[in-house]
């Protein structure tokens, strides 16, 4: 596989969003799509599995950096790296735990146990009243102290996109890094036949456990970028929203689950459509993506990319991951 | 040292002895095809060598080693492969890819020098013009060639061989048979074949043959020696007539 075509393109976009301020908002909002769907690719695409607690880890991102220039504005310029740290690091860590319990579940098991996550991580930020409570963290004045203002609304315009973008292009990074290992292998046996995977000596919970970490530590990353450093705030409403994973999947399915440059395309089409729908039928987005999903995965059950490789002489297709 | 040594081993299932006291020594290299009816504990004996089950009484060893407690996929990392009776590939796999798995996890090479390993494996088993194709598209024939690649790139020193010849053609078999004879003449992998139909054809490659019947063996020996025993004909045909 050759993963140059993504990462020129997300290169490409912070290009883009750097020289061109006035369309960076415009970039995020697409880039959101296909970072997330990179970003759920990594666990769903690669093990077949799904979780719907998974917003979870993009609010965990978001609260990290949030709760990180709120309280600690005097930090400066070092608030920014050091929320984005701790966001990262609690997405992992909430991965962790619920992925080392609920990974030894099967299939749909697995997606019913995850269900609860979000929602309990909501209602306890919101019912114990931590780091805002229900009136969530509004984070302007904090940012003003904390970047100057200047810096401030650059990072919040441009610097978001730029993350934003930079969640998209490492995920490309890790889908090459796990499929170049031997991780790559483990996981496409899990994926077709766990048990016989077992048979041929691999550990199934250890790969699981490997992609799920590394697919919320990415929202987590971008629910840093998006929330608080993009919007200046964090609402529980917003951050543990459920319907982010149904686009998250919407957007690996349209481009083709398991596919490295599937979410691109996926999140460039979803976009498309949804504005297309809001346009002409405001408040049917999510019927007529709901109608738009299930003609995608009956008709073209490997996505846009998937399809395409498969017609593709191998020579290529390796340009086409 | 013998490569594998059973020694006295009993395998209860309730009050069923499905293995009664079978002992059997194995040298490196040796094509051994263990001969029975249905039931006889064939399938069992399989079993107790590779860990899917513990004995009750008696010991295996492997290279000297005893190794009557270890867990199957320790046993399968010291070299003790097995090629299970119904194929189970990763269909939507490619056939390299298939065995690559096998010599990565089983056989511990790294991704490239699996990939070698996996090639190489492919053609000695005659399927390396097929390697790109997905193995859901294989016959059942080549199945059975590519769990065969698959056992031979995880490097090992023993091949357990659980029926491996039902379902094909003669033919087929033929061919089969005389692949685990080549290799272990040519590489020194000892094998251990069940048996259960087409004996004759299967036997007549062997190195040995020994004939279970009823959780014991009751002849050993080379094929033509072991399968005219008349203890053997009377398993399989019953008393003669008189």
């Amino acid at each position: 596989m050759k993963p140059h075509v993504p990462l020129l393109i997300y290169l490409l976009l912070i290009v883009v969003a750097v020289a061109f301020p006035q369309y960076a908002k415009t970039v995020a909002t697409i880039a959101f799509f296909m970072a997330l769907g990179q970003a759920v690719n990594i666990f769903v695409g690669l093990t077949g599995y799904v979780d719907f607690g998974y917003v979870a880890f993009l609010a965990m991102g978001a609260y990290g950096l949030g709760v990180v220039v709120y309280y600690w504005p005097q930090l400066g310029m070092l608030a920014l790296p050091l929320g984005v740290l701790l966001g990262v690091a609690m997405a992992a860590s909430l991965a962790m735990a619920v992925g080392a319990i609920a990974l030894r579940l099967r299939g749909a098991y697995f997606a019913i146990a995850t269900i609860g996550v979000n929602e309990g991580i909501k209602h306890l930020i919101v019912g114990a009243n931590l780091w805002g409570g229900g009136a969530g963290l509004i984070l302007g004045t904090s940012m003003f102290r904390a970047f100057g203002r200047d810096a401030a609304l650059w990072l919040a315009n441009v610097g978001s996109t730029v993350l934003i973008l930079a969640t998209g292009l490492l995920a490309v990074v890790a889908m090459y890094l796990i499929q170049a290992s031997r991780a790559g292998y483990a996981l496409a046996a899990i994926r077709q036949d766990e048990d016989a995977a077992k048979a041929m000596g691999i550990n199934p919970t250890k790969y699981k456990l490997l992609a799920f970490t590394t697919s919320a530590s990415l929202s987590g990353l971008l629910g840093a970028a998006y929330y608080p450093l993009g919007n200046m705030q964090v609402f529980p409403e917003n951050v543990f929203f459920i319907e982010y994973i149904l686009d998250g999947l919407a957007v690996m399915f349209i481009g083709g689950a398991g596919t490295v440059t599937g979410p691109i395309i996926g999140g460039l089409v979803y976009i498309l459509a949804r504005d297309l729908v809001g346009s002409f039928l405001p408040g049917m987005q999510v019927l007529a993506i709901a109608a738009l999903l299930m003609l995608i995965v009956i008709l073209l059950p490997r996505g846009v990319v998937g399809t395409l490789r498969q017609h593709l002489p191998p020579g290529v297709r390796e340009w086409l991951p | 040292m013998k490569l594998l040594k059973v020694e006295n081993v009993v395998k209860k299932f309730g009050g069923l002895r499905a293995l009664d006291g079978v002992s059997l020594e194995l040298d490196r290299g040796e094509f051994l095809a263990v001969v029975g009816p249905n039931g006889s504990g064939k399938t069992t004996l399989l079993n107790v060598i590779n860990g899917v089950y513990k004995p009750e009484e008696g010991r295996v060893y492997f290279e000297g080693r005893d190794i009557t407690n270890l867990p199957a996929y320790k046993r399968a990392r010291l070299g003790i492969a097995r090629a299970f009776q119904v194929p189970r590939p990763f269909p939507d796999l490619s056939v390299l890819d298939n065995v690559v798995i096998g010599a990565v996890f089983n056989g511990g090479y790294d991704v490239y020098k699996a990939r070698e390993v996996a090639l190489e494996a492919l053609s000695y088993v005659g399927l390396d013009k097929k390697k790109d194709e997905l193995a859901g598209r294989l016959t059942f024939n080549e199945l059975r060639l590519l769990e065969l690649a698959r056992a031979l790139a995880s490097n090992p020193k023993l091949l357990l061989l659980d029926e491996v010849m039902a379902g094909l053609t003669p033919t087929e078999i033929d061919n089969l048979t005389a692949l685990i004879r080549r290799l272990s003449e040519e590489r020194g992998i000892a094998a251990i074949s069940l048996v259960e139909h087409r004996m004759r054809a299967v036997a007549r490659l062997a190195h040995r043959v020994v004939v279970m019947h009823q959780g014991m063996i009751i002849a050993e020996g080379p094929p033509n020696v072991a399968l005219n025993d008349p203890k053997v004909v009377e398993v399989y045909l019953g008393r003669p007539w008189r």
